[in-house]
């Protein structure tokens, strides 16, 4: 029975009141029964992914190739990667943890470095806002290091800074790439530059002296007008020739030739170039050859030739007048048939400082920016240089001090050529009995005659001085030749001539002079009993021509000057197909070959060309091709010629005459059945050799086309 | 504006609740050229019959809706009702009901009765509507406001979807004497008034294992990344093998991020429940493919702190318009929210009392989904609905 003071309504209402409030709670219990569950399977899911992800970020530390790390707010280590460890030594990183960051850093960075990076971490602290920066750091051990810093608030997700990460990436070598990226852009823009003025000045000249020669009515001025062009156009072909070369070595494309020459061609030839530049400066050009390089070499002998010529150029052009050049060469070694030889081009002028020898070699840089202004040049000589070298299995470097000359050195390998030294062969003596006395002031050059007439296999007496050589000079049975020098400590070698001859020694004299000073003093020589002269420097080749031109003809000029030029007017009786489609090029071609009294006829394009021939098939002699041309180019026509059933159509000489110039474009025309190329602008001398070559020397009058 | 909120726990008796709510606003406010009537009550109590009462009583049509819990000035109450009028010489009020939603073109239902109760002329930025939602209904929640803003040129929307004791069997709408388990009903005020609006979810914890949706159809999701719905969920170590989805993961709704344009708003979604056979999920709101999804993990601290921020923000909105007049504030809050509050159920009753402006009515509810503006865009009010959030509009 219910209490007296509640109703029956009152009880059923605290009832159902209650019957709720159950309701709920069970509800509550099943929403949080389940809740709770999920909440334990998510935990435990969360633990694995916590340790997972720990594993994630023990594997980044690890592999983070940069100085990584995080500080709190006291400026404490947290962690960091494992390269922030190494970098700071200072054990593992759980004995680094709460480490303060200034002895962090001692004895890793500087003292400077640490106090900055200290106030922008706390900058970054404060700010909440991300920083980064490069900076050059002298680390301990004094070596510049360039980083990459950044530095990141490190926020939380209730927005509160727990302290900044430090990113250290070392950029050191992309620092460097980069500035040589800048500088190789300046220097391009600057060669660009150079380049232009390079063409520009002969350009210049060219069309300056075009005008002058057109209204000058007075022939020596047309003359000197014609030389100045001459000369401008020789420099601009250079100048256009090197950026060629340096296109094709940048793509890769240049290659050498493999030949058999004889090395002291090159050298005569490369002496030949720059003895007269030297004189001009009047400076003392020496040189050294060592005697054991082989007679003849296997290589490319063009870019040998180039190299030295290069590296002698820029002596003589950066040495001040009477300055001195000196060129040697030695064998280094010899293996399996390959030679490896040394090369020394050393001068007494300007030099070179050290910064600027870091680019020397590099293309389109001088040594100085102000060098083209002041000497000219396309700075590119050198770096062709350098890449041939290398690609003969060499290299190149530089000696040099500025203000105290510069020495280049640099090998090549080349293999030993079948060809040796030929003995001298003078009718009516032996050689063995052959006997020379050498006098010159020089010790090395005595040294240099003593190895040349060893090689030679003749004998040698050296005198340092005139009275010495007079002394030893006791007629005919003495000695059979005299090479003496101009300038003798004691006496002129006009006098020592006068002595010789005084002394009823008969044998040639040779007197080793500047070809300057014999134009000079050729009468006095003469008068004095000298028999001819020998051009300085000189090398083996000189000495034994020298002597086998006085013992067989006697030369009252340079051995060294060809015995028999070519001459112009040897191609008188030849008829000659030129094909070429430009006007100016025709007349160029017919202009310059008037003096060989060839007879031209000129057609505009290869189709007229194959007209041309099969019209007169016997008529011609000789066929200059132009390659490219309208209608039909030159290659086609020179394939149409060759397949002609004519008897001389096989036969007759096709020589390209072509701006096309490349290695691949000689080979395009041979393979076309050409026989020769020719290249432009046009250089009369290898035309002149070329025609030599393929139009034998005096003609028949049979077979001269004035004839058929 | 003028309003007032009176409560009752009388549940059981209908007339005693309405006779007590009317007498106790009749104390409170004195009605106005327009009113409308508000009751928020727990499942266990005859809607119907006390909206009825209400209307009779006081000549105002009455909506409303069951909740799990109702707000007032006192906090968060259970077993109880809370009943709040607006009342205005410068307003218009009116209410209408859909027919049922269940079947047909509930598009078109909703559409009408929405534009049924905007006065001749009336534009959405004019006005603002009351959303009592049906729960359970063979479509997204996202349909209620998306609906309604495009029929009315994007009236701004407060309101929820209908609850009860987690049952989820009980809950109703009601309109002056009716109830509903399938329609919607609308309240619209249209005049001077300047709705301000808050809307707070809890962003600060995640599981961390974001997926991009590659798979879905309106609140259906077969796929996240490479893996289906329920897959991706048992990854995370939880257990799908539940009777009760709705409850199972009502302590971790999804957050997604849609990146659309740039300043999107993240929206919460609630897993309304899971087909085993194909792996899908289905939501209460809609979840589009592309959008990254990313499940959260909340504490009760984080729902203080959410409720507190989004109670700033509206307070400190309103006091930048003092000449508005603000009085009254609704407060539509996640059932999920007072799930995972559980004993500590006062936690967010507490944030609203201290942080409620002297004299300003308070009035709420726990609901299974909250429909509320996440931005203006070009004056327009973007309507969202949302899940595990606690919305705000002050008038």
């Amino acid at each position: 029975m219910p209490p007296d003071d509640k109703s029956q309504t009152d009880f059923e209402k605290e009832n159902v009141l209650l019957l709720r409030q159950i309701r709920k709670l069970e509800r509550d219990y099943r929403a949080l029964s389940i809740m709770h569950e999920q909440t334990e399977r998510l935990r435990d899911a969360n633990e694995e992914a916590k340790e997972l992800s720990g594993f994630y970020t023990r594997l980044l530390l690890q592999n983070m190739p940069d100085v990584a790390f995080m500080l709190n707010p006291r400026m404490q280590f947290v962690l960091g990667s494992d390269k922030a460890v190494a970098f700071l030594g200072k054990g593992e990183m759980r004995e680094m943890v709460d480490v303060p960051f200034d002895a962090l850093f001692d004895g890793a960075m500087q003292a400077d470095w640490i106090a900055a990076m200290r106030t922008r971490c706390l900058e970054v602290m404060e700010g909440g806002r991300q920083m980064a920066f490069e900076d050059k750091v002298l680390n301990l051990g004094g070596e510049a290091v360039v980083y990459h810093t950044s530095l990141s608030p490190a926020i939380d997700v209730s927005d509160v800074c727990q302290g900044v990460v430090v990113v250290m990436n070392d950029i050191t070598e992309l620092s460097n790439a980069k500035d040589d990226a800048e500088r190789a852009s300046v220097a391009k823009t600057s060669f660009l530059s150079n380049m232009s003025h390079e063409m520009r000045t002969p350009l210049n000249a060219i069309i300056g002296m075009v005008s002058i020669g057109k209204s000058a009515t007075d022939v020596d001025r047309v003359s000197r007008c014609l030389q100045e062009i001459d000369i401008a156009s020789s420099h601009l072909l250079n100048v256009i020739n090197d950026v060629l070369d340096m296109s094709k070595i940048e793509a890769n494309k240049f290659e050498l030739t493999k030949t058999e020459f004889i090395f002291g061609k090159v050298l005569h030839n490369v002496i030949s170039v720059i003895r007269f530049r030297a004189n001009s400066k009047r400076q003392d050009f020496v040189v050294r050859i060592g005697s054991d390089i082989p007679y003849s070499l296997v290589g490319d002998d063009q870019q040998i030739t180039q190299i030295l010529l290069n590296l002698l150029s820029n002596a003589v052009k950066f040495t001040p007048d009477h300055g001195s050049i000196y060129l040697t060469a030695e064998l280094l070694a010899e293996s399996d048939g390959t030679c490896t030889i040394r090369f020394e081009v050393r001068d007494t002028g300007i030099g070179i400082s050290a910064e600027q020898q870091k680019d020397l070699f590099s293309p389109f840089i001088q040594a100085d920016v102000s060098t083209s202004r002041r000497f000219g040049g396309t700075g590119l000589g050198l770096a062709i240089s350098k890449r041939t070298i290398e690609m003969m299995d060499g290299e190149i470097w530089i000696e040099s001090e500025l203000g105290k000359g510069a020495s280049f050195h640099f090998t090549i390998r080349a293999g030993r050529g079948a060809q040796d030294y030929g003995g001298l062969s003078i009718p009516g003596l032996e050689t063995a009995s052959i006997r020379m006395l050498a006098v010159s002031g020089s010790l090395e050059t005595r040294m240099y005659y003593g190895d040349i007439a060893r090689r030679l296999g003749v004998g040698c007496d050296v005198a340092a001085g005139g009275d010495e050589a007079c002394a030893m000079v006791g007629g005919d049975g003495g000695h059979h030749i005299y090479f003496c020098d101009l300038r003798l400590p004691d006496m002129d070698g006009m006098a020592f001539a006068r002595r010789v001859r005084q002394a009823d020694a008969m044998g040639p004299i040779v007197l080793v002079m500047l070809e300057q000073e014999w134009e000079e003093r050729m009468a006095e020589a003469k008068d004095a009993g000298v028999t001819m002269y020998m051009p300085k420097p000189f090398i083996f080749s000189d000495i034994s021509a020298c002597i086998g031109a006085c013992f067989d003809v006697v030369l009252s000029q340079s051995a060294a000057e060809p015995a028999s030029p070519v001459g112009e007017s040897q191609f008188a009786g030849y008829r000659v197909l030129l094909a070429e489609d430009v006007e100016i090029n025709r007349e160029i071609v017919l202009t310059l070959l008037e003096p060989t009294e060839l007879t031209v006829d000129a057609v505009e394009n290869g189709a007229q060309a194959v007209r041309a021939f099969l019209l007169r098939p016997d008529a011609y002699d000789l066929i200059l091709m132009d390659i490219q041309m309208p209608e039909m180019d030159g290659l086609e026509a020179t394939r149409r010629i060759r397949a002609l059933e004519a008897p001389k159509a096989k036969g007759i000489p096709i020589l390209a005459m072509t701006a096309n110039v490349f290695r691949e474009d000689v080979e395009r025309c041979l393979l076309a059945g050409m026989n020769d190329h020719i290249s432009k602008p046009i250089d009369l001398d290898e035309v002149l050799e070329k025609l030599s070559r393929y139009l034998p020397r005096h003609p028949s009058t049979d077979s001269s086309p004035t004839s058929k | 504006m003028r309003s007032a909120t009176v409560l009752t726990t009388e549940l059981d008796d209908p007339i005693k609740a309405a006779t007590q709510l009317a007498e106790g606003m009749k104390g409170r406010l004195g009605l106005m050229k327009g009113s409308v009537g508000i009751l928020l009550c727990d499942a266990d109590m005859d809607g119907a019959a006390v909206t009825g009462e209400l209307h009779r009583l006081l000549g105002i049509e009455v909506t409303g809706m069951t909740t799990l819990g109702t707000l007032d000035e006192g906090g968060y109450h259970e077993a109880a009702a809370v009943f709040t009028v607006l009342t205005a010489d410068d307003c218009e009020f009116r209410a209408a009901c859909t027919e049922s939603l269940a079947e047909g073109d509930f598009r078109r239902k909703i559409a009408e009765s929405a534009k049924s109760i905007m006065p001749v002329g009336a534009v959405g930025a004019g006005g603002l509507m009351f959303a009592f939602c049906p729960n359970g209904m063979p479509f997204s929640g996202d349909m209620y406001p998306n609906v309604i803003s495009q029929a009315t040129g994007g009236v701004p929307v407060i309101g929820g979807v209908a609850s009860d004791d987690y049952d989820f069997t009980r809950a109703r709408v009601f309109i002056s004497g009716r109830e509903y388990r399938d329609s919607l009903v609308l309240a619209g005020v249209w005049g001077n008034v300047k709705p301000l609006f808050s809307i707070k979810h809890v962003t600060s914890r995640f599981a961390e294992r974001i997926r991009r949706v590659t798979d879905a159809e309106g609140n259906i999701v077969r796929k996240v990344g490479e893996e289906t719905f329920v897959r991706y969920l048992e990854n995370f170590g939880l257990k799908t093998d539940v009777p009760d989805p709705v409850l199972a993961f009502t302590a971790y709704p999804m957050m997604l991020t849609q990146g659309d344009d740039g300043d999107e708003v993240p929206l919460m979604r609630h897993i309304a429940g899971l087909n085993h056979e194909d792996g899908s999920g289905t939501f209460f709101g809609d979840v589009p493919v592309g959008t990254l999804a990313n499940i959260c993990l909340i504490n009760k601290n984080d729902l203080s702190a959410a409720c507190r921020e989004s109670m700033e923000a509206i307070l400190r909105e309103s006091a930048r318009h003092p000449d508005h007049g603000y009085s009254a504030l609704f407060c539509m809050s996640c059932c999920g929210r007072a799930m995972i509050l559980g004993s500590d159920s006062d936690a967010e009753g507490n944030v609203l009392k201290e942080m409620r402006p002297e004299g300003m009515t308070l009035t709420g509810a726990y609901c299974l989904g909250e429909v509320c503006p996440t931005r203006y865009k070009d004056g327009v009010a973007e309507n969202r609905f949302h899940n595990c959030s606690i919305t705000f509009c002050m008038i």
